[in-house]
């Protein structure tokens, strides 16, 4: 366990030189969300946003990682190779939730000061899960990615095999129509289980994404 | 105490700390009872193997020069005088053997022979 | 002697390169050097016995044991310095320490920053500002803070200035004063290791070309230099390889004094270990 910790405690280490650039994103994220008609917007806009922000920047410490070549390193020390994926795991799973909350915190404050409402937190949570599915998905399929061709060539592993799961998708979804299967008729019955569905999709996906993550890194040459 | 190694000379390292360290032993340099640097040490300062330095003490040990206590380090060895003397005398006069054929053959003379000791002797001290 | 180190028949197969048959006994107490090219294998040798590459067969044992069954245990005790990766520069020494309290149950503080004082590198400024020499001095810094029983370095003194190489050397032959302890230093700058070594081991196209002691090598072995004529009444028995020149013949002999004895050798030179690599590599025999 403190092996993992030493690892997320050198990620965060590595992105403190980001600190002032994250807080100018913040404050261009308000100021985005401001500009917006409706406080709904705003609120939705904010949480979307903090989530991706967070999470692609914890993301960026892959990019440390390879310029100094740090996992052959890392692999020198007593640590295991599954410990290794797992800490990146957990500050990238760490960083998205932080900062769909931290979204949610901020759209809250805005709402409340520039419409004297109670934001609708139930509302905003939704928002704020269905984010973390989306950003969740990239996420699942970006890792492994990195894992298997490295940051660089990981971008265009990562668009053709999204683009993949977005034609497979569509494709279905386009079928099912056209077979007359009540695909609408599924999502509204299954809008009242949403958040228990997100939740188990967002598990489902990042531990899918972990188990191919640990296979590609356990054999890789370093 | 000072040893000093020279890579480019044709003698071998060993070689060279073991004359040496010789050489203090049996001028006095070096007391009997006296504690030698570990062959750690010695190697760290001479910046060599320890391999050199060990094989160094081993041919002192050999000679009787010096002695090694295991866990506690190598002394000098209480070496019988009048036997290092012996050593020496014999090799001064094997040396003035060779000095003593050749001025035979060159036809110098004794006297001559004789005066180079003494400056040498002389200069020497 | 107990080993500290240990590999046996070590290979490794790869489209264009290929590591044979590789053994190293780095007994208790010493220094082996690992000399060769760029490429001649010996990052691929450091990196099997760090179990960062799959090796295709050998036995490798380290404290005696085996370096896979017992990775991480052994890793707890192992310091090493690779030539191409670390950490992110975009970390202070400070920063490192906060990390490495975590990573190394014997993690010392107090050592570490002795370290970082005495190789005057600035606590809070981020590594990527530090000269190369500076970086390698970190490097080291880390890789000795938590009391290793066994160093393996890659490189260490490549890029540094004579007089950080000194320091470093020094450092090196401070840490084996404890005769439990071992370093593995791979090394193409092979007047390092011509000092401070006690075994070297030269590596030659994925091969061991040979593996002695530092005295054996440097006290024992010869550069025979003579004419044509000369070279020709040489048995091939008697020497390991030779190189022509354009005046002269280079021969390298495995014992110069049984060469003298048996010839009457014109000349006989005491050979660095620069120079039996350069006559293994490009001699002929």
């Amino acid at each position: 366990m403190n092996s993992i910790k030493g690892l997320i405690i050198k990620d965060l280490l590595q992105l403190k030189s980001y600190r002032k650039t994250l807080i100018v994103f913040i404050l261009i994220f308000i100021a985005v969300s401001i500009s917006q008609e409706s406080t709904v917007e705003i609120g939705n806009m904010l949480v979307l946003m903090m989530t991706l922000g967070l999470g692609m920047f914890s993301i960026a410490t892959f990019n440390y990682d390879e310029m100094s070549k740090a996992d052959r390193y890392l692999l020198t020390l007593p640590l295991t190779r599954k410990q290794v994926v797992r800490a990146k795991y957990a500050l990238v799973i760490g960083s998205t939730i932080v900062g769909s909350l931290i979204g949610i915190i901020l759209s809250s404050i805005i709402t409340f000061v520039m419409s004297k409402n109670v934001p609708n937190l139930l509302d905003l949570g939704l928002m704020s899960l269905g984010g973390i599915l989306g950003i969740g998905l990239i996420e699942s399929i970006q890792i492994p990615c990195i894992y298997k061709f490295g940051t660089e060539k990981g971008k265009i592993q990562m668009f053709i095999v999204t683009a993949g799961i977005a034609l497979l998708a569509g494709g279905l979804f386009y079928m099912g129509e056209k077979a007359n299967l009540p695909i609408g008729n599924l999502f509204e019955s299954l809008n009242q289980f949403l958040p228990f569905v997100l939740i188990i999709a967002v598990v489902v996906m990042y531990g899918i994404s972990y188990r191919i993550s640990v296979g590609i890194f356990s054999k890789k040459e370093i | 105490m000072n040893i000093i190694i020279s890579n480019s000379s044709g003698t071998p390292i060993y070689e060279q700390i073991r004359e040496q360290i010789k050489n203090k032993i049996v001028s006095n340099e070096l007391k009997t009872g006296e504690l030698l640097p570990s062959i750690r040490v010695l190697a760290k300062d001479l910046r060599i193997s320890v391999i050199t330095t060990k094989n160094a003490y081993e041919e002192l040990e050999k000679e009787g020069y010096v002695q090694t206590i295991p866990g506690k380090g190598t002394y000098v060895a209480n070496k019988n005088i009048e036997l290092i003397r012996e050593e020496q005398l014999q090799k001064i006069e094997s040396l003035m053997d060779t000095a003593v054929s050749i001025a035979k053959i060159s036809q110098i003379s004794k006297e001559d022979l004789r005066n180079m000791l003494e400056i040498l002797y002389g200069e020497e001290k | 002697m107990e080993n500290i180190l240990e590999v046996k028949n070590l290979s490794k197969k790869y489209q264009d390169f290929e590591l044979k048959n590789i053994n190293i006994a780095l007994p208790k107490g010493m220094i082996m050097g690992i000399i060769g090219e760029n490429g001649a294998g010996k990052s691929t040798t450091i990196k099997s016995i760090l179990n960062l590459i799959q090796a295709d067969k050998g036995e490798i044992k380290i404290f005696g044991l085996d370096y896979q069954k017992n990775e991480t245990k052994i890793k707890e005790d192992i310091g090493v310095v690779l030539d191409d990766s670390f950490l992110s520069e975009y970390l202070t020494p400070n920063d490192i320490n906060k990390m490495m309290k975590q990573i190394y149950k014997n993690w010392d503080e107090t050592l570490y920053f002795k370290y970082i004082e005495d190789f005057h590198l600035p606590k809070d400024k981020i590594s990527k500002d530090y000269s190369s020499g500076m970086k390698m001095k970190l490097k080291i810094a880390v890789a000795l803070s938590h009391h290793p029983k066994l160093l393996i370095l890659d490189e260490p003194t490549s890029g540094l200035d004579p007089v950080a190489r000194n320091e470093i050397l020094d450092i090196f032959q401070d840490f084996i004063q404890d005769e439990s302890k071992g370093i593995l230093v791979s090394s193409h700058i092979t007047s390092d290791l011509e000092h401070i070594a006690d075994y070297i081991t030269f590596i030659n196209h994925g091969e061991i070309v040979l593996s002695k002691t530092r005295d054996e090598l440097l006290e024992n072995y010869g550069i025979v230099k003579c004419s044509a004529e000369e070279f020709q009444k040489i048995a091939s028995k008697d020497y390991v390889k030779y190189k022509k020149n354009r005046y002269e013949y280079d021969v390298l002999v495995e014992n110069k004094f049984e060469f003298k004895k048996k010839y009457d050798a014109p000349i006989v030179d005491k050979p660095t270990i620069e120079e039996i690599m350069l006559i293994y590599i490009k001699g002929e025999k």
